[in-house]
Parts: C-alpha cells; sequence; structure tokens
C-alpha cells in the first residue's frame, strides 16, 4: 500500500469541527484512507463524519449506515441509520481520563459524480471499557464528494490528529 | 515521501512464540502490522498478542479486547475480556484448516503518556469452519511500548509465525 499525505490538521483545543480536503483534495485517486488518532471530546459524544462537496459539508438527510459495535463489558449489538444527517464512525465517549477514539476509514467513489460516495470504518476507543466500531456508509446522492467533516455529536471536540491519503494508482 | 514505510519483520518456524523487538519509535504515532500465523500444531487455537516495554513482556492485568467471530458454517458470535493478562483471542486457527493472517493498526504505542489501542481484522479456522475476525483492544497503562510478542495461547503448541511492522507517517 503506497499513501500520499493530502491533508493534516491536529486539533489541541475545543472545536466543533474538523475538515480534510477541500481545497487540499487531489482528485487523482481512486481510493482515499483517513486515519484519526487521540480524538477527545468536551461532553459525551459519538464521533461522526459527512462529506464535503464544493469543500462544504452535505448536511442533507442521505446518509445510511450499518456496523458492528464491539464491547469488551458485553455483547456486540448491531447498529444501523438510514437517512441520518450524518454516518457515526465512533461510539460515545465521554471526559474521562485516557478516553479517546481513533479510526481508519476508507473514501470510494468520491470524485464520481454520477455515482454514491461510500466508506468503510474501523474505530477503536476507550469509554470506561474498550468500545470501536467496525462497518461502512453511504451518501446517497449522486455528486462529487472533495473531502470530509468530522464533528462531535452536540458538543466539541478537544484534540486529536486527522490526515487525508490518497491510494496511489 | 512514503507515508507508509517498511519497519522490520520477524519470523520463527516450528515455535511458541515469536517477539518484535524496537519496533516502535518516535518516527511514528501509528503502525500497521501484518501477522501471518500458519503450520499450527494440533491443538493450536488462539493467537495470544502482549506488548514489550523496556522490561520486557508485558504481563500485567492491563488487557482490555472485544471481538466479533464471523463463521462460516454457525452462527457470528462475540466476547469480551476484561483486565486481561494479554489480548488473548488475537486471532484463531485450527489444524485442520491451517493458518491465519490478519491485519492491525497500532495506535501510540511509544507515547507514554498514553494508552495503546489497536483494531484488528483477520482470517482463520475455529472446530470445522472458517472464522473471520473483527477486533480492537487497549492496553490501559501510560508507559511506552516498544515492541510486540506473538505466541500460543494453548501452551506447548507451536506455528510458523511472520510478523511485518509498518509505520504510517
Amino acid at each position: 500500500m503506497s499513501l500520499v499525505k493530502l491533508d493534516e490538521e491536529t486539533i489541541s483545543s475545543a472545536v466543533s469541527s474538523v475538515s480534510l480536503g477541500a481545497s487540499d483534495w487531489n482528485s487523482n485517486y481512486n481510493v482515499y484512507k483517513v486515519i484519526y488518532s487521540n480524538v477527545s471530546v468536551s461532553a459525551s459524544n459519538t464521533i461522526d463524519i459527512q462529506f464535503l462537496a464544493n469543500g462544504s459539508a452535505n448536511t442533507s438527510t442521505n446518509y445510511s449506515m450499518a456496523a458492528k459495535n464491539l464491547y469488551s463489558g458485553g455483547t456486540d449489538p448491531n447498529n444501523s441509520a438510514v437517512d441520518n444527517t450524518d454516518i457515526g464512525i465512533g461510539n460515545t465517549i465521554t471526559t474521562g481520563s485516557n478516553q479517546q477514539s481513533n479510526a481508519h476509514i476508507y473514501l470510494f467513489n468520491f470524485n464520481n459524480a454520477n455515482e454514491y460516495s461510500f466508506i468503510t470504518f474501523e474505530e477503536t476507543a476507550l469509554n470506561a471499557d474498550v468500545v470501536g466500531r467496525q462497518g461502512g456508509g453511504v451518501l446517497k446522492v449522486s455528486e462529487a464528494n472533495n473531502g470530509v467533516l468530522f464533528k462531535a455529536g452536540t458538543g466539541n471536540m478537544n484534540s486529536g490528529k486527522f490526515t487525508l491519503y490518497g491510494l496511489k494508482k | 515521501m512514503a507515508n507508509f514505510q517498511f519497519i522490520k519483520s520477524a519470523s520463527g518456524s516450528g515455535v511458541g512464540s515469536v517477539s518484535v523487538t524496537d519496533c516502535f519509535s518516535d518516527d511514528y504515532d501509528i503502525y500497521f502490522v501484518i501477522s501471518d500465523v500458519q503450520n499450527v500444531s494440533s491443538t493450536f487455537q488462539n493467537v495470544s498478542f502482549r506488548y514489550i516495554n523496556a522490561s520486557g513482556i508485558v504481563t500485567t492485568s492491563t488487557y482490555d479486547s472485544a471481538h466479533a467471530d464471523l463463521d462460516t458454517g454457525s452462527s457470528f458470535g462475540d466476547a469480551g475480556y476484561v483486565n486481561d493478562t494479554d489480548h488473548e483471542a488475537w486471532q484463531i486457527s485450527d489444524d485442520t484448516r491451517d493458518g491465519t493472517v490478519g491485519t492491525a493498526y497500532i495506535y501510540n504505542p511509544y507515547d507514554s503518556s498514553k494508552y495503546t489501542f489497536h483494531s484488528r481484522q483477520n482470517q482463520g479456522s475455529n472446530a470445522g469452519e472458517y472464522r473471520g475476525r473483527k477486533g480492537i483492544g487497549v492496553e490501559t497503562t501510560q508507559q511506552r511500548i516498544t515492541g510486540m510478542n506473538f505466541s500460543s495461547r494453548v501452551s506447548g503448541q507451536t506455528a510458523d509465525f511472520l510478523i511485518k511492522v509498518y509505520g504510517v507517517k
């Protein structure tokens, strides 16, 4: 696998969202990869993703996803959402010590205006016990997308490093 | 510049364990690991995973993990482990459908101020059926991790281990 870094954002104080791509997007790739690490939140929150179109987040109710939640302290429930305004990549974490979310995500079809854009994701986090989420999602809009936006469910993200790569053909 | 860089590999044939020493450094925050375990002995089951620090293999009760199993011949299952002495079910193989191969992402191992997280996916077998496994975990100590140890969870069992480690810039 050959990764070419296209964009990177590091936060160390409260922000409502982080975007990757837009002016830093390079459409010469078929598949992209995003890795984020050490993401903490200001209140009990999930970590959610939206796709950028012309540099702005698509906030329409066209996101659907399905995933398997993983949980060290009990059974692993399924997780799904249809026609939502975003995709929940990460489980709920709180402000507790060492609670953070990490994940890697593949982006597919983002440059194709005639097809939907898809992602797969794999998250690992801590919320008292270790929690994670592995699954996929889609934005059911035929449009070109040129990046992603990460946000906490209702509050802010306090820390984290977010990196966008293109997978070299 | 390539952003996905080979660091080192370690291997052993017909052995109970293999260590990959000094593969983590402050050059990277995130690592990609390939674990290939073949020719397992008659009652080999799970591969056990532990970290290595400056004092040796970490065997404290500080490993939390969870996984979901995707079975070809039976209902999917899951398991969780809290305060374990290893990531005891990293991947699995029985001797009749020999071998298990998988990948993992490891976050923050060398940062002495953070816990070490991972997510993983692998393919193996158990009791007459093939088994895919999706897993996560955390080692809940703020410590500097320098390497990894892979071993048979069942004492006295052996396999051929090949481990490759890459850094993600």
